[in-house]
């Protein structure tokens, strides 16, 4: 697999913690890349550059190869650009700016670019200014993919929406996938993400956390059960055995129970011999990794100071 | 290192203020000429034959031709007919009533007038001052208007809004985004300056009824001037829209360094001899006709020409305002390369 997007020891220090910092990662292509993080944790520095928009202060980004700040146009050829901020160029209607970017993209043809507004169901011939969110947001979409670009950059594309727009919009980015699109998209909520992408990066303050993989994080191979009992003396019992425990609830007489995925079966069987009041299953989940990540940074910060 | 599409939105963003300002213009320049031609505001001419006839009745009263007694200064009956002088016998002898000889420039004085104030005053051209007026303030100041709402229009407003990811997210270069909107601010204020030129010409040569080739190419000069002004202006609001990212900056340099140019014009107007003159103004107020740039579009010089003695004064000065263009433009153009863009 070719790299798409390669974004190497990126520094931007715009002082007072603000910027991005050594970072680094890798976008293959056909891969949905997912960029994670708070708002001001350094997503939009970081697309900037790749997009060749700032000037790095250590480090590069590459796109295809090409160095994003020395050749910003070679990777304008290949990149579809949905900018966080929605603001417009001074035209009037959708079909106007539609029309302005074919020209800008060189691209006479406009089968392509019908094709996708009749599947975005968007009406092109409404005011730019008068245009709800979603319709601005599915416009500046088909802007970015009217070219048929390999890769497509998107800066949190789906803030704004409502649940089922936002679904509709995510599915034309899978749609893109399968086609063999590359898709880095930028968001700060986890679910989204987590159900679209293939690798998630995230990003806080500035300095990447861990770039995960999505398909390890789905079928994760530690199970965790919540379990609890009608007695608190099974409980008591079951605590006893050599599984591992999480958080107690003592009042509920429930446990966590964690365990590798080929023992479920000595769990079922262990609990044959108990009167279990349920079992539910925890997911494990995006933020369950980070926060594991991030329990072990603390801890390491707490070794290191003592 | 041209993009026609961008070049295209341009002039669709900004032409209905073009046309505004234009017309404002050229409905200004069409007022001054078709107005004061047609109104013959020659008076201070109709007063050039009259003093005359007084000097002539001075003379005539020095030289003892005249016994009229005169009167209390000031009440001589206006106007005399000279036809009355020349009925006066030769010859005839009289007493003066006083001693000294009496001069106009003394009568002037004794009625509180300084002569030579009112000598400059009579050969003032009153057409040429509103003319002057008009290229180096009214007209300008429209212009002005038009060049620091639209610099910053084509650049630092729109990567304010954001908009010009949609441009730079294309394959056009910044090279290409700056000569074109460069050009476009160039071009609008030549055709603006060329429009009102024509018209110019035209509703000059109605409202005066016809016009010599040389008060034609003082007109065309001005014009160019007043355009060569602009180019300078605009250059200094161009570079603060490419310097800066936010519009607020952008308009607080290009707006108050062109604003500040022409409040010293102004002011420099009160310094002007014509106004001197006049009774309006002071000598030392001319010292804020070095504070502007404006001044380089020498009027007075360009006036001279179909004259004998022939000032080409103004042709450095033109050259000194093209250069500042050029500086501010390229400044402002090397700088968009190679800045952050928050897009």
């Amino acid at each position: 697999m070719s790299v798409a997007v390669s974004v190497k020891n990126l520094t931007k220090d715009y002082g007072s913690g603000r910027g991005v910092f050594d970072v680094s990662f890798t976008v293959n292509e056909g891969e949905m890349f997912g960029f994670v993080g708070t708002n001001g944790s350094g997503k939009t520095t970081t697309i900037r550059h790749i997009m060749g928009f700032l000037k790095p202060d250590k480090g590069c980004c590459e796109v295809k190869g090409f160095n994003s700040w020395q050749h910003p146009c070679e990777i304008a050829k290949h990149v579809g650009y949905v900018p966080g901020e929605i603001s417009f160029p001074d035209v009037n209607t959708g079909t106007a700016f539609l029309k302005l970017q074919a020209e800008f993209l060189g691209v006479s043809d406009l089968t392509h670019c019908n094709e996708l507004i009749s599947k975005l169901k968007l009406d092109t011939s409404a005011n730019l200014k008068r245009m709800s969110k979603g319709m601005k947001q599915k416009t500046a979409l088909v802007a970015a993919l009217m070219h048929d670009p390999e890769i497509l950059i998107l800066d949190e594309p789906t803030t704004g929406l409502d649940p089922l727009m936002r679904e509709e919009f995510v599915s034309i980015l899978l749609d893109e996938k399968k086609r063999g699109k590359t898709v880095f998209m930028s968001s700060h909520i986890f679910q989204e993400i987590e159900t679209t992408c293939d690798k998630v990066a995230l990003i806080r303050n500035g300095t990447l956390v861990d770039v995960a993989d999505m398909e390890k994080i789905r079928h994760h191979d530690i199970k965790t059960f919540k379990v609890a009992f009608r007695e608190r003396a099974q409980l008591e019992s079951f605590l006893k055995t050599d599984f591992s425990f999480g958080r107690k609830e003592e009042k509920r007489n429930e446990t966590e129970v964690s365990l590798h995925k080929d023992y479920l079966g000595k769990l079922f069987r262990t609990l044959e011999n108990y009167d279990v009041k349920y079992l539910s299953e925890v997911k494990y989940d995006l933020e369950k990794y980070f926060d594991e990540i991030f329990k072990g940074e603390k801890e390491n910060v707490f070794k290191t100071s003592v | 290192m041209f993009s026609k599409p961008l070049f295209k939105q341009s002039v669709k963003a900004n032409w209905t203020m073009w046309v505004a300002v234009t017309a404002g213009m050229c409905v200004i320049l069409t007022t001054i000429n078709l107005i004061m031609g047609s109104m013959n505001l020659s008076a201070l001419k109709q007063d050039e034959e009259m003093l005359a006839q007084y000097v002539a009745l001075f003379e005539y009263y020095n030289q003892g031709m005249l016994s009229v007694t005169l009167p209390v200064v000031g009440e001589i009956p206006l106007p005399v007919d000279p036809s009355l002088v020349t009925m006066i016998p030769e010859g005839m002898q009289i007493v003066l009533p006083t001693a000294e000889n009496l001069s106009f420039d003394g009568f002037l004085t004794a009625m509180g007038v300084d002569a030579e104030k009112l000598n400059a005053m009579s050969t003032m051209d009153i057409d040429k001052f509103i003319q002057d007026m008009y290229y180096t303030m009214a007209g300008i100041m429209l212009a002005m208007i038009y060049v620091i709402v639209t610099a910053n229009k084509l650049v630092a407003a729109q990567v304010d809004r954001g908009s010009m990811a949609y441009v730079l997210s294309t394959p056009t270069k910044r090279s290409a985004v700056m000569f074109t909107q460069a050009g476009f601010m160039l071009l609008s204020l030549f055709g603006m300056f060329f429009i009102t030129a024509g018209v110019g010409l035209l509703t000059q040569w109605i409202g005066y009824g016809g016009m010599t080739w040389a008060e034609a190419a003082q007109t065309l000069l001005l014009n160019l001037g007043g355009f060569f002004v602009m180019v300078a202006v605009s250059g200094i609001c161009y570079m603060a829209s490419c310097l800066f990212s936010l519009s607020k900056h952008a308009l607080a340099l290009g707006g108050s360094v062109t604003v500040f140019f022409f409040v010293c014009k102004i002011l420099g107007l009160f310094g002007q001899p014509d106004f001197v003159n006049l009774g309006m103004g002071v000598d030392a107020m001319n010292v804020f006709n070095y504070m502007t740039i404006v001044s380089f579009l020498d009027s007075t010089s360009i006036a001279t020409i179909g004259t004998e003695a022939v000032s080409y004064a103004f042709i450095w000065k033109f050259a000194i305002l093209l250069g500042i263009g050029v500086v501010t433009y390229a400044v402002g153009m090397w700088r968009f390369t190679k800045k952050d863009l928050p897009l």
